[in-house]
């Protein structure tokens, strides 16, 4: 997998994840909005609709932030095709229904449902779709204080409260502007919990032990001589083994870009009769494709 | 104590009948192992030297003992047998890769067949002959007679396994030719694990598995195995130290090239 399809994987995966905690955060915040858009569509029944809020909305969370930090990746991306394959199955019955008001989406009451909805939903499954395929990608704490810093806007936006806020006696439902802490003190705090994120994530980058824990760095290559007779005796056939080093860079097993020389490591004797075959240790836990050479029985 | 005669006689019984089983099974197998009589014909001769030289090419994966590993290139490998006819304790062998300046040798080893033998292997580091009295230990422990079918066996066991497995239904015969000193061949195919081995096989015994090609899905050749000599030559034509040394025209191991 070349470097640039690397780096798109990860874009997608974070704008999945962002995409996802940004619908999770607008539904805790706009609950009975996205509440009234489950009541639209008439599938559930009355009582279960405030569970059923709660429940996608937590889903979305865990999906969201699963795939900015690059937990299980593959499983979350199937999770979130799901998700969003319920999603536009529920626009197309409303649509049919003739209702394209209150799409519901990322907790908006007002959106219409259109051709732009569809559309945006459609990029959202290919992207999750080519998260669900691709191989499993190395771990990566640095989305962890973006999606800290989005939550925390998200969350500031509501219980702050700025000098106009008071004034203007426009503080959001249920809080009280005097209840808030002041917009200047909330973002000092959130400068410091983001530095110190930050910092936790420099040390774990810098510190930490190299992510391809899985990944062999000895390989090894066995290679038989087809004759037998040669230099073992009569019955027997050479079998040599041959190692190399991998760096822990990311174990390009199918390049020798970050792998040493191979070397000889053993030299037997094997007899004729046996099933023999010429092979390179798989890279267990590689992120990239490696080479396995089941070479022939005679 | 009729009882216990008839007991006894029982087991003497069952342990002859064991012994001539075992009898007969060692009788067999040693038919079966060993080169028929019929075989000692114009290929196969009873006297003179047999020189016999086969080529593997490793096209993709190969990796040269000579210049102790590096990355993986094509790589040709040359084995040369001399085996004396009336002898088969005197040999020669020589295993050498064929490098950008030409070959370099990794294996040899030889004896005269009654006083001395030598061998050098480049893989464990001798770069000179070692040598010693009498003669050669080519056989394990376990084993003291050494006859030239042996030798002939070491060629022919592999082609004997195409064969089996045409018998068996796990290759197919894709055609057959005459091929000047290999007379009557099968040309024998089989696809294993996304190769495709094609394999030319003398049809009459000894079964010399004359060449060997292995290609992947796409046709990309892997690896060649060919057998380009099988000479029978006159002893007095090679000198008198000829079986007592290398090649003194092949250097032993990388010789000038770096690794």
């Amino acid at each position: 997998m070349s470097d640039v399809v690397s780096f798109l994987l990860v874009l997608t995966r974070w704008v999945l994840g962002a995409l996802f905690v940004l619908a999770a955060f607008s539904k805790w915040l706009n609950r009975p909005g996205f509440e009234h858009s489950l009541k639209q569509l008439r599938a559930f029944p009355p009582d279960s609709i405030p569970i059923i809020a709660l429940g996608v909305a937590s889903l979305e969370t865990i999906v969201g932030l699963a795939l900015l930090v690059n937990l299980l990746s593959n499983l979350f991306a199937g999770l979130s095709l799901l998700l969003l394959s319920a999603f536009t199955a529920s626009l197309v019955i409303r649509v049919q229904r003739g209702e394209a008001e209150g799409c519901g989406c990322f907790g908006a009451t007002r959106e219409k449902i259109g051709s732009l909805t569809f559309a945006r939903n459609a990029a959202l499954i290919t992207l999750s779709a080519a998260i669900f395929i691709a191989p499993a990608q190395e771990w990566n704490p640095w989305p962890i204080p973006v999606s800290l810093i989005m939550g925390a806007w998200l969350y500031a936006s509501r219980p702050t409260r700025t000098r106009s806020n008071v004034i203007k006696g426009k503080a959001e439902r249920g809080v009280s502007p005097q209840q808030g802490i002041s917009r200047r003190n909330f973002l000092r705090r959130l400068a410091l919990m983001v530095g110190g994120i930050l910092g936790v994530s420099l040390l774990d980058h810098w510190l930490a032990k190299p992510a391809y824990a899985g990944c062999p760095y000895v390989q090894y290559y066995e290679h038989y001589y087809d004759t037998c007779a040669v230099i073992c005796s009569f019955e027997y056939r050479i079998h040599d083994t041959w190692v190399r080093t991998c760096d822990p860079c990311g174990c390009g097993c199918d390049t020798n870009s970050c792998c040493g020389s191979w070397t000889l490591s053993s030299r037997t004797c094997q007899p004729c009769d046996d099933c023999y075959r010429d092979s390179i240790q798989p890279c267990i836990g590689c992120p990239y494709g490696c080479f396995t050479d089941p070479w022939t029985c005679p | 104590m009729r009882a216990q005669r008839w007991w006894i006689g029982f087991v003497g019984l069952f342990v002859v009948g064991l012994l001539a089983g075992l009898a007969l099974y060692g009788e067999r197998s040693i038919d079966t192992m060993s080169t028929p009589d019929h075989a000692l014909n114009s290929f196969v001769q009873d006297q003179g030297i047999l020189y016999v030289r086969i080529e593997e090419h490793q096209a993709q994966r190969g990796l040269s003992i000579a210049l102790g590993g590096g990355q993986m290139r094509p790589l040709t490998t040359i084995h040369e047998f001399w085996l004396d006819a009336q002898n088969p304790w005197r040999i020669r062998r020589v295993t050498s890769e064929l490098l950008e300046d030409g070959p370099h040798l990794i294996f040899a080893d030889g004896s005269d067949g009654n006083t001395g033998w030598w061998s050098v292997d480049w893989a464990k580091g001798q770069s000179a002959p070692e040598r010693g009295e009498g003669r050669y230990p080519l056989l394990e422990q376990s084993k003291t007679e050494l006859s030239f079918d042996v030798w002939i066996r070491g060629f022919w066991r592999d082609g004997q396994t195409w064969l089996n497995r045409l018998h068996d239904g796990k290759a197919m015969q894709v055609g057959e030719a005459e091929q000047g000193r290999w007379g009557h061949v099968l040309l024998l195919q089989a696809n294993e694990a996304g190769y495709v081995v094609t394999a030319t096989v003398r049809a009459e015994t000894p079964n010399i598995l004359v060449e060997k090609i292995t290609v992947d899905s796409n046709g990309i050749l892997q690896k060649a195995q060919r057998i380009t000599n099988w000479d029978w030559l006159d002893p007095t034509q090679l000198g008198d130290d000829f079986w007592m040394n290398p090649p003194a025209d092949v250097p032993i191991g990388s010789g000038a090239l770096k690794p």
